[in-house]
């Protein structure tokens, strides 16, 4: 039963692996070729005759081609391997980064607040709800998560801009 | 004579108030090296005010002892956060936080105090025995070497990170992209700045590292449920490691620090490529080297043994030549200008009192890091462990954003830090693995301003053939790179061959 239960562990991960190289070899070849029409595209000098210099645009073109070759390794692969592992798309785990997003939405946050109230209470309210985030499937009460995570934003605001002078 | 000199200086230096002094450097950077954002060349910059009053000896005690200590510190953020504070402490956290994560951080931290200790004087060894000779080598580097050696470096690094190579080498060309970004120094031409002004003077590697490593760690944390954190109680975990354990390490230690002092001596190669030359090499001559990256102490001692020799390397150009190897040593540099005494050959002959009174300096630096970060800095460093997780998670989101603020104090930095977190925490998702875009942004800049001027200068590719050290060192990066992807595709078409 377990041998069963380890092999179907090992296709799935496998399948995985083939989704990974997939996805990651599609975004190597979009960001290679994404980067090279901004890269050709850009104003000024970039393809004046600079003598013996090779140019500003020499290593860019040489590392937008390794990334674009690896990126088509990637999608090789992949594809090789596709039908044998017949991937499949999880949307459940697709659907589980949601307390990541919101924790990059509130660190987002953290300019705008700053401007409009000051960084002390923008980095106060910050650390409350990220510590009431990171606390959100655990048994602590919420308003001492939040007061607690609170103080601790503040103490390094504190730190800091009393300790190291860094003008927050 | 000699004798008389040693005497005075061991008179002057074992004083209280330069003992004193030593002290107080090492908790300043004890403390410093340890926050996230603030480097060892941050930590120096904060105290040269203090210097301005002070005789020039006293001065370097301060200075170095805040030096060493900040370097080694950079580890303790690395194992508890997963935030290398340095690009010195990037291969640190791959096994020193897996070790934390299983509950051994005291450990971790100890077997990287050991071998920061270790590294220290080995490299402070080679600096007052070899110091000429090592830089004579030193400048024997050209362009095309400078090159090679990055290559190698870069060819290392996706060798000895974990995960596929194939992924590595598209992590490593985004990393060597990002290096590139801003305005051209040589041309003065922007490149992928997307018209912005804020990228014109490129991306800054902290910043960087602190989103790739700290905020992708806490994101991905986040996106876990309370089930698969394994959580080892920290108090139940010894902090130092056997005798028996760590004499096995020794050899390990020994390897590291050479390498370590030697790339530390070549100005501008930096303690990235040592320790990730120092790591590959270990991973190399192990016999499990699938353990590399599971959290093993010689995955710490390593990269730490490597780290702090660079120290001592770092000061070998520095006082012999008075070229500063990176921007530590301009900082140190700037300390012996301010007090009117120009580092190089002349030093030697007309202040030899102060350059043995420096080199005692550093020794007592690393006596001290020994005992403070020993007896204090360990215990109160745990402790940190004992913060309950969520209000651990939210104080390091809010270090990271502070933390790269404080680089530049730029609001640029901000954006780039959580930026590289939401790319870092793909990466993971993706099973990417990390560092090589990270050492591909540090080592980018180097490894186009060394390869044009090699094109400049000799104007064809084929020097780095004609050149033996350039040779030796683009021949291993080849083999490095191209010998597993060979044996996979020979792999494959023997498995097709037999089964059909």
């Amino acid at each position: 039963m377990s041998l069963i239960l380890d092999k179907d562990q090992d296709t799935q991960a496998e399948r995985g692996e083939v989704m990974n190289d997939l996805v990651s070899g599609c975004l190597c070849l979009i960001l290679a070729f994404g980067l090279a029409v901004v890269h050709s595209s850009q104003a000024g000098r970039l393809h004046d005759d600079f003598g013996r210099d090779p140019g500003p645009a020499f290593l860019p073109l040489i590392l937008l081609s390794a990334l674009a070759l690896a990126g088509a390794g990637l999608v090789l692969r992949g594809g090789l391997r596709f039908h044998k592992s017949k991937a499949i798309t999880n949307g459940a785990s697709f659907w589980s980064i949601w307390p990541a997003a919101l924790a990059v939405g509130l660190m987002c946050a953290f300019l705008p607040l700053r401007h409009f109230i000051g960084a002390a209470p923008a980095l106060f309210f910050i650390a409350a709800a990220l510590a009431v985030l990171a606390g959100h499937s655990g048994t602590a009460r919420w308003p001492l998560t939040a007061v607690l995570g609170g103080i601790s934003g503040f103490a390094l605001y504190a730190l800091f801009h009393f300790g190291l002078s860094v003008p927050l | 004579m000699t004798y008389d000199l040693l005497s005075t200086i061991a008179s002057d230096l074992f004083t209280p108030y330069m003992l004193g002094l030593a002290f107080i450097g090492v908790v300043l950077g004890l403390l410093f090296g340890a926050l996230p954002g603030v480097s060892s060349t941050m930590a120096l910059a904060v105290m040269l005010p203090f210097t301005y009053g002070m005789e020039t000896a006293p001065a370097m005690v301060l200075m170095l002892a805040v030096f060493f200590s900040s370097v080694y510190a950079g580890s303790v953020s690395a194992i508890l956060l997963n935030i290398p504070g340095t690009p010195g402490a990037m291969i640190t956290l791959l096994d020193g936080n897996a070790m934390a994560r299983e509950g051994k951080a005291a450990e971790a931290m100890a077997y990287a105090l050991i071998a920061s200790i270790f590294g220290g004087i080995i490299g402070w060894v080679l600096l007052v025995l070899l110091a000429p000779t090592i830089a004579g080598y030193a400048l024997q580097f050209g362009s095309p070497e400078y090159a090679a050696v990055v290559l190698f470096g870069l060819a290392l690094v996706a060798y000895a990170s974990s995960g596929d190579m194939l992924r590595g080498l598209a992590a490593g060309a985004i990393g060597l992209i990002i290096g590139v970004v801003g305005r051209d120094q040589v041309t003065d031409v922007p490149r992928f700045t997307f018209g912005t002004v804020d990228l014109q003077g490129g991306i800054d590697i902290i910043p960087l590292a602190i989103g790739l490593f700290g905020i992708a760690e806490v994101l991905s944390l986040l996106t876990k449920s309370k089930d698969d954190i394994t959580h080892v109680p920290e108090t139940r975990a010894r902090t130092w490691p056997k005798w028996s354990a760590l004499r096995s390490e020794v050899p390990t230690a020994l390897r590291s620090s050479v390498i370590g002092t030697f790339v530390g001596a070549i100005p501008a190669a930096g303690s990235a490529v040592a320790v990730a030359l120092a790591y590959a090499c270990e991973k190399r001559l192990s016999k499990t080297p699938e353990k590399f990256g599971t959290g093993i102490p010689r995955g710490v001692v390593a990269p730490e043994a490597a780290n702090n020799a660079c120290v001592g390397g770092a000061l070998i150009p520095m006082m012999t030549l008075g070229i500063p190897g990176d921007s530590i040593t301009a900082v140190l540099i700037g300390v012996l200008l301010l007090h009117g005494l120009r580092p190089g050959p002349g030093l030697f002959e007309s202040q030899p009192d102060l350059v043995v009174t420096i080199y005692g300096a550093l020794f007592v630096a690393i006596i001290l890091t020994a005992l403070v970060a020993g007896l204090i800095g360990i215990p109160v460093y745990r402790k940190i462990l004992a913060i309950p997780q969520r209000l651990l998670t939210a104080a390091v989101l809010v270090l990271c954003l502070i933390g790269a603020y404080a680089v530049r104090n730029a609001v640029v930095d901000v954006w780039v830090a959580i930026f590289f977190g939401a790319v870092g925490f793909s990466f993971i998702r993706l099973n990417i693995p990390v560092l090589p875009l990270a050492f591909g942004a540090v080592l980018g800049p180097l490894l186009e301003e060394n390869l044009r001027r090699t094109l400049i200068i000799h104007r064809d590719i084929g020097v780095f053939f004609e050149r033996p050290i350039s040779l030796v060192l683009v021949s291993l990066s080849l083999a490095i790179l191209l010998l597993p992807m060979c044996i996979s595709v020979l792999s494959y078409l023997r498995r097709k061959s037999n089964n059909s």
